[in-house]
């Protein structure tokens, strides 16, 4: 049972149009970790989360989801299967309340009010500024809302694209803590990240995409550790 | 002005400002949830009223005429959403509108081959055309009739978005779709409830339309969608706010010019109105009610 991935991406290919963004990605997250995707921009880290929730449709390649294949299928039946997304840029709907963008969230779990309270309780602030328009939220409130409305959906897995991006870092460690805290309560991650360190104090193990393809992959405190990430980074960065 | 024509002129404004409201609603519902304006929107209304007309035969109650014709138009919209848009989901907003323009086309021609190019009579009861005294004032039975559907729909509708699961599915899928996909809302149950409502609105509309016109021709259409497209624009595109909002203003406009422009410059009147929008969208270009794109 703890063999089993709960996730298992293998051999991946996303094309759009003539470029290739995803050139045969194979990775997996087990149940009850924290999987970190790292690398720079263009690596097709973004590319790869959508891919998992169905808003593109790869080439080649596969995707499970506890045994059963996810590619192929649209994004509102993936959510119901349990795999749930926090988006980059947090996308949150403007125009709805912190209260109404959670209910949103739990579109899928058919309950209402009453799934909201509970949620709202790991999320003091929220509380607060359930009437609140989501657009009026800090930086920092927005991403717990972000986070707030994915767990609406009771996921096993929780996809998170950038979450630290353009927030202060403080702000950034209690999201980390979050996610710990998550975790704690048996959410699985899959992180994607610009933020290294921060990602690899969090993750259980850690993958780098280079230009459509693993480069790199093992335990997030080994490659914490040795030197070869900041030689694979600066190893892309002057690379052609 | 007097205080007594001032409160006739206020529920003609209410009562064409909220024909407008309707139909630039119905149109903005498709435009938030699916990014396309629909041109055949005002062929809705076309077909409202040719459905009462058929069903005018014997001595049909208007109600009853009224009742198909919102349900002919709420099928029909329906209808060309699986028919002509969703094979073409992914196709740009152009392709979209062309298509949209050739289904308009093709109506207008249904009617005007299978019916008459000329215009058909549609009776209405006699009540509509009198008047009632209230406080001593006398107003007219129609413009009475008309604001009290329009604004009693709009209010309906309106508990329908901020007080259902299916209306707040739809007002998130109108401010961000993939994101809304990503919360499990099912994009096509989505589509098709807004092309639901945007043809019950269309009919409702319609009939109201038909109540003060008497009489239905094959490109009666026409009117009502500049008049949806001017309303929504004014008011914030995207926005359903907006569009009841640029609505009654549009309304309110007409009747206004209508009321106190001299003799010499009524024939004017509708140019007036043009102008006072372009006015409007110099000094707030996305609207009265509308967002400045942003990005969150």
């Amino acid at each position: 049972m703890a063999d089993e991935a709960l996730l298992e991406v293998a051999d991946l290919s996303v094309s759009y149009g003539a470029i290739r963004a995803l050139r045969g990605v194979s990775l997996h997250v087990r149940e009850g970790e924290i999987v970190a995707v790292l690398g720079p921009n263009g690596a097709g880290k973004s590319t790869l989360l959508k891919a998992i929730t169905g808003v593109v449709r790869p080439h080649g390649g596969a995707i499970r989801f506890l045994g059963e294949r996810l590619d192929g299928h649209t994004p509102e039946s993936i959510v119901r299967r349990g795999v749930s997304m926090v988006p980059e840029g947090r996308r949150l709907f403007p125009g709805l309340t912190v209260q109404e963008n959670l209910e949103v969230g739990g579109y899928t779990q058919r309950r209402g009010a009453a799934d909201t309270r509970e949620v709202l309780e790991t999320f003091p602030i929220l509380a607060d500024r359930a009437g609140q328009m989501a657009g009026t939220l800090s930086g920092g409130e927005q991403q717990q809302l972000a986070i707030a409305r994915s767990l609406m959906a009771r996921p096993r897995l929780m996809l998170l694209d950038e979450p630290s991006l353009g927030l202060a870092p403080l702000i950034v460690d209690r999201i980390m803590s979050l996610l710990t805290d998550l975790r704690r309560r048996g959410v699985t991650i899959l992180l994607v990240e610009q933020n290294v360190h921060r990602a690899l104090e969090i993750a259980d193990r850690a993958y780098v995409l280079a230009v459509g393809q693993v480069v790199m992959g093992g335990d997030a405190a080994d490659l914490a550790r040795t030197g070869s990430l900041e030689r694979t980074y600066l190893g892309m960065a002057s690379g052609p | 002005m007097s205080a007594r024509e001032l409160i006739q002129q206020l529920v003609n404004a209410l009562s064409l400002g909220s024909i407008y409201a309707l139909l630039a609603l119905g149109l903005s519902v498709v435009y938030g949830v699916m990014g396309m304006l629909n041109f055949a929107f005002g062929e809705l209304v076309t077909i409202t009223g040719y459905t009462m007309y058929f069903v005018s035969g014997g001595n049909e109650s208007f109600l009853l005429m009224a009742l198909v014709g919102i349900a002919a138009s709420t099928v029909s919209s329906m209808g060309m959403e699986l028919v002509a848009f969703r094979p073409l989901r992914r196709a740009s907003f152009l392709t979209l509108l062309f298509t949209s323009f050739a289904l308009a086309q093709i109506i207008q021609n249904l009617f005007r081959q299978l019916v008459s190019p000329r215009p058909k009579g549609v009776p209405v009861p006699d009540l509509f055309n009198e008047a009632v005294t209230i406080g001593g004032i006398k107003i007219g039975v129609l413009p009475l009739i008309t604001a009290g559907v329009g604004i009693g729909s709009l209010l309906l509708l309106t508990l329908f978005f901020r007080r259902s699961s299916a209306g707040l599915a739809m007002r998130a899928a109108s401010q961000d779709f993939v994101t809304a996909r990503l919360m499990g809302i099912p994009a096509n149950r989505i589509i098709s409830l807004a092309f639901a409502i945007s043809g019950l609105l269309a009919g409702i509309a319609g009939v109201l339309w038909v109540a003060r016109l008497t009489s239905v021709s094959p490109a009666m259409g026409f009117t009502p969608l500049l008049q949806a497209f001017i309303a929504s624009v004014i008011g914030g595109l995207g926005s359903l706010t907006g569009a009841v909002a640029g609505g009654f203003f549009l309304g309110f406009l007409e009747i206004l010019l209508q009321a106190t422009l001299p003799s010499g410059l009524l024939p004017f009147a509708q140019a007036l109105t043009l102008l006072a929008i372009v006015g409007v969208l110099y000094v707030r270009p996305q609207g009265l009610l509308g967002r400045r794109a942003e990005a969150l």
